[in-house]
């Protein structure tokens, strides 16, 4: 079987990635890595169980596929989560100034 | 322009955006959380792993697909509902994707037990698969966590 170096890879995987996300990368660089390792470990395993005969060829793509679909979900509910805080951020901003906003108007348009 | 506009204009102006974005007085950017989702999802989860762990027991011709139709059919069933019920959220986007995720890896799955044919999948390819369902699992359940909290108990909205 092949060398297969792990941190080379994971460093040519975030570097694909920060191209493609630009500004965003920062924001998701810390999961994203995370799930790059969990992508790189799911190839070292497809590797190893092919080579000890328990993975087929045909096997091994949709092991990979599937490795690669819960990578999505878990970088779409950081995308989630960080929109919740961001509510609330906004919220509590507007939260802040809630006087000042129903004294302009004269009606309590800020609950 | 803006030059032209006196303090209270701008205040006037920020304030009909706020009205606009808003809705009212709160901005909502992300779903409400959805008791009925979180708890079929959990149910979803304990009947993957149950029969997961089953599988991992069998011998042929149990093990085939052919021999777990009704376990397939039952999945397909509970994802469907799921995926409605995200689908009827507002603001579901990162919902949607994961439960796209979900049903991707359980179609995954079904392929790799079809491709199987007459005898078992081993417990290198079972572990395998159960490693890629267990982070959409936790990215659901800590995604509805986040809305739950997110959400004081008078406001949520009874569609249920």
């Amino acid at each position: 079987m092949a060398d297969f170096d792990v941190d080379a890879v994971l460093k040519s995987m975030a570097a694909a990635a920060a191209g493609v996300l630009q500004k965003k990368w920062p924001q998701v660089e810390s999961f994203a890595k995370t799930e790059f390792e969990k992508i790189a470990q799911t190839v070292v395993s497809i590797g190893e169980g092919m080579a000890a005969g328990t993975i087929t060829q045909d096997q091994a793509p949709i092991l990979l596929d599937m490795q690669k679909n819960a990578s999505r979900a878990v970088l779409a509910a950081v995308e989630g989560m960080t929109l919740v805080a961001a509510e609330q951020a906004v919220n509590a901003a507007i939260g802040a100034v809630k006087t000042a906003i129903n004294t302009f108007v004269g009606f309590p348009l800020v609950a | 322009m803006f030059r032209l506009l006196t303090r209270s204009r701008v205040w006037s102006v920020a304030l009909t955006m706020l009205l606009v974005a808003g809705s009212g007085c709160a901005v909502k950017w992300t779903p409400y959380y959805d008791p009925t989702l979180d708890s079929k999802a959990t149910s979803f989860q304990q009947d993957l792993e149950s029969y997961l762990t089953k599988l991992e027991n069998l011998q042929a011709p149990a093990c085939t697909y052919q021999q777990n139709l009704d376990f397939y059919e039952k999945g397909s069933a509970e994802i469907a509902v799921m995926q409605t019920r995200a689908q009827a959220s507002q603001h579901n986007t990162q919902l949607l994707e994961i439960m796209g995720s979900l049903n991707k890896n359980f179609a995954d799955l079904k392929t790799l037990q079809q491709g199987a044919g007459n005898g078992c999948l081993n417990s290198t390819v079972i572990e395998a698969a159960r490693s890629g369902f267990e982070p959409i699992f936790e990215s659901l359940l800590a995604y509805e966590l986040a809305l739950k909290a997110n959400e004081a108990p008078a406001t949520a909205p009874t569609k249920h």
